[in-house]
């Protein structure tokens, strides 16, 4: 069944809104380049609440360039050990085949952010 | 208390970090002098390290009040993030002022140090009797420390006096022995934490120059609590007091066996230059050691984990800890993986820790003493 988050223009790129899908609290966070993507708000590590953490990007280095931050607001960071989320597949962004969270479909219907659409 | 195993567990944090809002919360314990060097010469507080916490800067990102203190400043927000959230009995502050010891002026240093003890009484001790404290020490003058521990040494809720890592002399150094004999003479642990340069002293030592990451400067606690533990072992301290109890808070654990080991082994060669320990090195830290659980670190086979703890008996001499604000806290029913046993479990959530601060058994949830009552 679909849930309501918001309206579209209530979430802008970088943000986060907390919502609740079939009894689980769920993150729905707006990326840079404007896709809104939606996972589980309890990190795997030690249950911390993802929501309370910051919307991040990921920290990448070149020899040419050095540090470079990518994938702005693609990534969530666990509020207590930092653990690092891609949002995208849930996957943790250093160790994707050890920590994971579930995702969860969301579009833009009608100008609303509707989860499980 | 939480039942773990089917039996209700005493649970305590061996490591929680009360903050002043500002330095201003000492104006009323100071003496005019040194509330001028507050208000006129502008002191806002004991400098800390120059990195950047890349982790939240260094407190969980879920710790910051509403009222805009800095985390573990506001009494409801850490009764809710520790004793309710975790059904947490008894939490130990260790508070972010051993940096004290650091201080060069020395006089100002004394004179925080008794202000900062007054106001962790008036402001947490007297306010829920679930909170006990460890007092903060200058050690630039071991003499007007000792003073202070006899001071305040009796309160019923102070537990320890409370060590920087690093200070400006090895923790073994007889400089500091009036210090340990009024902890002992107090019946007060001496805990030691992570301070100022903690990371960064035990590079440079070790390596000729300061890391340029947090994480080399995190990662290097480890080197200084084992090069700190060897001299307080070597130099013969625990010899002397051997009712000294020392608490090694998050410096890591998963190192003693190797110290015990090597300091054993260089001790049967070596011994001439240490006459003065009676016993090998490995029994003064098996007697007299325990240590701070958090941050727990598991490897990816959890075997090894049990192993490690096995070899030093860690499971009679560990102590958890949140490190609450911090951000590499660990929660009291998710740091150990599950297959730790069970009694090892309930030992280092609570009973080491009752036992070795002599804090009272809690009391059971009343719905458990009311269950046992009603039974036939």
């Amino acid at each position: 069944m679909s849930v309501v988050v918001c309206a579209e223009a209530e979430l802008s790129p970088g943000a986060g809104r907390l919502a609740r899908l079939r009894g689980k609290e769920v993150l729905v966070v707006r990326g840079a380049d404007g896709v809104v993507r939606a996972v589980a708000n309890r990190c795997p590590h030690q249950g911390a609440r993802l929501s309370d953490g910051p919307i991040s990007g990921e920290f990448l280095y070149d020899d040419e360039v050095g540090v470079t931050l990518s994938r702005i607001g693609q990534v969530v960071r666990c509020p207590w050990h930092n653990y690092a989320f891609d949002l995208e597949t849930g996957c943790s962004l250093l160790e994707p085949d050890r920590f994971r969270i579930a995702t969860y479909p969301v579009a833009i219907v009608d100008g609303n952010v509707v989860l499980d659409p | 208390m939480r039942k773990v195993g089917g039996e209700w567990t005493a649970i305590v944090d061996a490591d929680v970090h009360e903050s002043l809002r500002s330095i201003n919360d000492l104006m009323p314990y100071l003496d005019a002098p040194w509330q001028r060097y507050i208000t006129e010469c502008r002191f806002t507080g004991i400098p800390g390290d120059p990195y950047v916490a890349t982790a939240h800067g260094g407190r969980r990102a879920d710790s910051w009040p509403a009222d805009g203190g800095p985390p573990g400043s506001d009494y409801d927000l850490v009764r809710q993030h520790v004793f309710d959230e975790h059904n947490i009995d008894y939490l130990i502050l260790t508070g972010h002022f051993y940096r004290l010891s650091t201080m060069p002026q020395s006089d100002f240093a004394v004179a925080l140090m008794s202000a900062y003890n007054d106001w962790l009484i008036d402001t947490w001790l007297a306010r829920d009797s679930r909170i006990y404290g460890s007092l903060q020490v200058a050690l630039q003058d071991p003499a007007a420390t000792a003073r202070e521990i006899d001071r305040l040494g009796s309160h019923p809720q102070i537990v320890q006096i409370v060590l920087p890592c690093v200070a400006q002399l090895a923790l073994g150094h007889p400089a500091y022995h009036p210090v340990y004999e009024a902890a002992v003479r107090n019946g007060l642990a001496v805990a030691v934490h992570p301070s100022s340069f903690s990371g960064s002293a035990a590079s440079a030592a070790l390596v000729g120059s300061h890391p340029r990451t947090y994480l080399e400067y995190h990662q290097n606690f480890a080197l200084a609590y084992q090069a700190q533990l060897t001299n307080l072992v070597l130099e013969g301290v625990l010899d002397r007091f051997p009712e000294m109890r020392l608490v090694l808070l998050e410096g890591g654990f998963t190192w003693v066996p190797h110290l015990m080991w090597t300091l054993d082994a260089h001790w049967r060669s070596l011994q001439l230059e240490v006459p003065w320990l009676r016993r090998r090195p490995s029994e003064y830290i098996l007697e007299q050691v325990t240590f701070g659980t958090q941050p727990v670190v598991v490897p990816d086979d959890v075997e090894h984990l049990i192993q490690v703890v096995q070899m030093f008996d860690g499971q009679d001499r560990l102590l958890f800890a949140t490190d609450y604000p911090h951000w590499d806290f660990d929660s009291p029913t998710q740091f150990l993986p599950a297959s730790v046993p069970t009694e090892w479990r309930r030992r280092i959530l609570g009973s080491n820790a009752l036992q070795l601060y002599g804090l009272p058994q809690p009391a059971e949830p009343a719905e458990a003493a009311s269950a046992r009552r009603a039974a036939p």
